[in-house]
């Protein structure tokens, strides 16, 4: 004969005070409904999607039978106090929802607001690194006819409000220029316009940004609708090869294009080194060589102001506009050279 | 080319300065600014991005350069009821992203469009009974993302065939 037992024995009250009696007793209630049927697996995921960071709980789900197609985009979500932080997601049912209210309990339990999310942004950061975002979107513009113009042209319209988690990499977004496109080569392009940090902010419960994205136009020249990214650039990578490995990677960097301007103000180059076997690199060892052409030398000027750091000027003269130099960074045997165009101020 | 049929002429001549010009090199320059994959096929451009006609038809989604034109015939010459005054007036229309060029420029590609468009019809002596005059060149800008560079050119035409 088989005999049951209690799992979690309830605890005795001898005090006889109201409060005692319901802190021994508050998180029963939850628990014992967490592990009945009325309760979900879901994953909480925080905004990166780390696995590593990822927790598996319970949850009673509310409004999962909602009655309006609005409605049947937000779920609440109810555990145990402290599970849930705004701005994590909410994996359940094979989709994302997004926390976007502020975590409130009532002593017994914890309940959260969640949207779904429906589509994935994908942008690039300064740095080259790819971020992408599970977010929110409602239309800002719902009764826009989708083109604006004049005599002269037309130009698409159309604006989303994004609800993202608020981290880091979330406000990188802000100004850039984003596919908003579910189709398998996308072109419809929207621009970041605006970004509230603080209307879904809560200081102790995370938060969410809110941005409006704003029909913008395709740039075949720049967009890179294969990877899914807008204004694409090559990030770059330090070369390391097995056979012969360098000691040193170098990349020269400016602020703004490899130019100068002919008349126009001196510009920074820096030199960053890598070290390919992480060694640390003596900086001292670099050296700066600036080469162009015998008629274009008496107009380009130059001075290292660091080690790391070399200033270029240029005098203006239309002979020289459009032509380069060509400037290298050497450090121990191994070099970096970059072309540095000369413009004339436009 | 007087006869009646003067802007329907003047419109093919227009478009076949700009995309097939004699000084080949004025012709791929202009394309090559617009969009240089059309460089050897030129007439791709007609209705994609030259128009010959002043508004674009279709709205725009892309980050492109544009040419629209008007030829117009505003008055009878207020000097001579034989002749008539005739505008050419020609748009050249850049996206804001789509405005920077390659440094060795040292213009924006609004402006270097316009000068090469500058180059074709100032002077030009195919149209009417002397040279085209360079009358006005303007900028504006289009629903705050599209530069607009407006070049108008001058001339006159007779009023009538000769008998």
């Amino acid at each position: 004969m088989k005999s049951w037992y209690l799992i979690n024995p309830p605890s005795t009250n001898s005090g006889g005070f109201e409060d005692e009696s319901f802190n021994d007793y508050r998180y029963d209630a939850i628990s014992d409904i967490l592990g009945t049927e009325l309760a979900s697996d879901i994953v909480i995921y925080k905004s990166d999607l780390s696995e590593d960071t990822s927790v598996n709980v319970r949850a009673v789900v509310q409004n999962n039978t909602a009655a309006t197609y609005l409605n049947a985009m937000q779920r609440e979500f109810i555990s145990t106090p402290g599970t849930f932080t705004s701005g994590d997601y909410v994996y359940f049912e094979g989709e994302y929802w997004l926390i976007v209210g502020r975590p409130g309990t009532n002593k017994v339990y914890e309940k959260v607001v969640t949207l779904l999310c429906q589509y994935k942004l994908k942008w690039q950061k300064d740095d080259g690194s790819v971020v992408e975002r599970w977010a929110n979107f409602t239309s800002a513009s719902k009764y826009d006819k989708g083109e604006a113009g004049n005599y002269v042209l037309y130009l698409t319209t159309n604006n989303y409000t994004i609800l993202m988690p608020q981290d880091k990499d979330s406000e990188t977004i802000d100004g850039r220029r984003v596919f908003v496109d579910l189709s398998d080569e996308p072109r419809k392009v929207f621009r970041i316009t605006r970004d509230d940090d603080v209307l879904l902010n809560y200081p102790q419960h995370g938060g969410i940004f809110t941005f409006i994205a704003s029909k913008d136009e395709f740039d075949p020249h720049k967009d890179n609708p294969e990877l899914g990214l807008c204004d694409y650039f090559e990030p770059f990578v330090p070369e390391i090869t097995e056979d012969d490995p360098p000691v040193v990677t170098i990349d020269i960097t400016c602020k703004g294009e490899k130019m100068v301007v002919a008349g126009g103000n001196p510009k920074t180059f820096t030199a960053n080194f890598y070290s390919s076997d992480g060694q640390d690199v003596d900086e001292r060892s670099m050296t700066w060589t600036v080469t162009c052409t015998p008629e274009n030398e008496q107009y380009v000027h130059y001075e290292v102001i660091d080690i790391q750091k070399i200033r270029i000027q240029v005098d203006y003269d239309t002979s020289i506009i459009g032509t380069s130099i060509m400037l290298t960074a050497k450090c121990y045997n191994d070099s970096e050279s970059i072309y540095v165009e000369i413009g004339g101020g436009i | 080319m007087a006869g009646g049929n003067e802007i329907i002429q003047y419109k093919n001549r227009i478009i076949k300065d700009i995309l097939h010009n004699s000084d080949s090199t004025l012709s791929t320059d202009i394309v090559t600014a617009i969009d240089p994959e059309a460089v050897g096929e030129e007439d791709s451009l007609l209705y994609e991005n030259v128009f010959p006609y002043l508004r674009i038809p279709d709205t725009v989604d892309e980050v492109k350069a544009f040419i629209t034109m008007s030829v117009d015939m505003p008055r009878v010459s207020t000097k001579n009821y034989f002749f008539k005054d005739m505008v050419i007036t020609i748009n050249v229309l850049v996206h804001q992203d789509y405005m920077k060029m390659p440094p060795r420029y040292s213009a924006t590609r609004c402006d270097y469009i316009a000068s090469l468009i500058n180059k074709v019809f100032n002077k030009n002596p195919n149209y009417g009974n002397r040279p085209l005059e360079y009358v006005s060149d303007v900028e504006s800008i289009v629903l705050n993302k599209f530069f607009m560079r407006s070049l108008r050119f001058r001339c006159d035409e007779m009023n009538s065939t000769r008998c």
